[in-house]
């Protein structure tokens, strides 16, 4: 009796600190054995008395994820912080999960890739370069094809024109993954760097493609991210750097708004994935969301084409819950959003001009949020939220 | 039962709510509210720690181990703080304003 006492207080106090996890046992203590003994008046023994009790207090990892809520996130949010501060003056911290690592992916900005200052940049070491913008994210081919070849992964390149055509065969998928740089022609910018860099692949094209090799593609974890491709798995960082994957999540979110906007492809709607892609939302919401009405928010499983795709609930972050839906649609999506960007939002656009740039975010919330008025779609500011839970 | 999410939002209300009457510990919390709401308020006790220490946490309310009046080991006393009461005082403004907008959009009908 004394074990399952103590291992359903050690157990709903895991992880806490040894002050805070001392207190509270004793309070869990002293409030079950008042139980139990009432059940004891009720004519229980005492094993079955504390049984009842317990179950009463329910599971005790859920005391404990309550518990870490209030106690432990404070403190990794201000770590966060401070991990953000040293990186953005330069102090590399070296990442916790380094010996996870299966394969690192390392790269280089091509020169002119970012538009906002950060140009010139080579060598870096990180394998996905977040910059303004939704297309500054690239992966460096020869790093990816000498990350993935220990793996299994056949990668052959066009012999004349290295990287121009690469080819990805990746153990058994059912075709292979071909990555043709005329395939990255929306964009003039790109154009100029492929001229420039052969060897780079956007982010976002290396993964939708993915998509389409008829393996499960699974991520996890945000910015370490590892990707799975069927049985092959890598890692989107180097030994000293942490990356974002946020192109890898949106990529595959915007199947989501296919979905649960009752549209089966883009055609289907004037609000395309295209528009997604381009409100500003997409950079800074998407990577920290996205719960769709009767999907399990905790760990959150979003459908990528057939496959399944595991996102892991960042709820790190204090956000706010935006609802949008079809007018006289059931369906709704939430989806969740930083503060920083609900303040983004909340600017007066009215008094722009048409054709004034501001700067490209600017525009396209403007643009969002003519969309949302002339077409009736809602959008709804809810409470802010801390946390998703069932 | 109300509905989980209708539960949840109003926690804190319901929890300041209580501990205005008087000071109590956890498990007298839950009985009390289950009590005093003829049954329709349920909550799990390993949801209410965990509230009960935010709200700590956020200075609402203060909690000081204590021996029960039957004996036995110590157990958490909780009590409103002077920011709790002002938070309650904002808590039921908001929620009565709500709950009478609501009934209005009934009453237009």
């Amino acid at each position: 009796m004394e074990r399952t006492l103590s291992r359903y207080l050690r157990l709903a106090t895991w992880g806490l600190p040894k002050k805070k996890k001392l207190e509270i046992q004793q309070e869990l203590l002293g409030n079950i054995e008042i139980l139990s003994l009432e059940y004891q008046v009720q004519g229980m023994n005492k094993t079955e008395a504390l049984q009842a009790a317990l179950l009463d207090f329910g599971k005790p990892e859920r005391v404990c994820a309550g518990m870490t809520k209030v106690y432990i996130m404070p403190i990794i949010l201000r770590n966060l912080g401070l991990a953000a501060l040293l990186s953005s003056l330069g102090i590399g911290i070296l990442s916790s999960s380094t010996a996870q690592i299966i394969a690192s992916v390392t790269g280089r900005l091509p020169i002119n890739t970012c538009n906002d200052g950060q140009t010139d940049a080579v060598e870096i070491g990180k394998a996905w370069i977040p910059c303004e913008g939704n297309y500054g994210v690239w992966i460096h081919l020869p790093s990816l094809k000498a990350s993935l070849e220990p793996l299994g992964v056949k990668v052959t390149t066009n012999t004349k024109n290295p990287w121009l055509e690469t080819t990805f065969n990746f153990p058994d998928a059912k075709k292979p993954l071909v990555i043709k740089h005329k395939d990255n022609q929306n964009l003039p910018v790109q154009n100029e760097q492929v001229k420039v860099s052969p060897g780079y692949v956007r982010a976002i094209d290396f993964f939708e493609k993915l998509n389409s090799i008829g393996l499960p593609i699974t991520l996890s974890g945000w910015n370490t991210t590892k990707i799975g491709v069927g049985n092959t798995k890598f890692q989107l960082n180097s030994t000293n750097n942490t990356v974002s994957s946020e192109m890898l999540y949106f990529s595959a979110l915007k199947n989501i708004f296919w979905r649960d906007l009752e549209t089966t492809k883009s055609s289907d709607s004037l609000y395309t994935v295209r528009n997604w892609e381009q409100h500003t939302l997409s950079g800074a919401a998407y990577p920290h969301q996205i719960s769709v009405r009767n999907v399990n928010p905790e760990n959150i499983l979003v459908i990528v084409s057939r496959e399944k795709m595991l996102m892991q609930n960042n709820d790190l972050v204090t956000m706010r819950v935006y609802r949008i839906s079809r007018p006289n649609s059931a369906r709704e999506i939430q989806f969740y959003s930083r503060s920083d960007t609900i303040n983004f939002l909340k600017k007066d656009f009215s008094a722009l001009k048409p054709d004034e740039v501001i700067n490209t975010s600017e525009i396209i919330v403007k643009k969002f949020t003519n969309r949302l008025d002339k077409n009736s779609f809602e959008i709804i500011p809810a409470k802010d939220i801390r946390i998703l839970t069932k | 039962m109300p509905d989980n999410h209708l539960l949840k939002g109003n926690l804190d209300l319901i929890l300041l709510s209580i501990l205005e009457q008087s000071e109590m510990y956890g498990l007298e919390i839950t009985k009390e509210v289950q009590a005093q709401s003829n049954d329709y308020f349920k909550f799990s006790l390993g949801s209410l720690y965990p509230a009960l220490h935010r709200l700590e946490q956020a200075g609402q309310i203060s909690g000081e181990f204590r021996t029960p009046p039957r004996g036995g080991s110590p157990v958490k006393y909780y009590q409103l703080t002077e920011n709790g009461k002002k938070a309650l005082s904002n808590k039921r403004a908001e929620f009565e304003a709500f709950n009478s907008a609501i009934r209005n959009l009934w009453n237009a009908r």
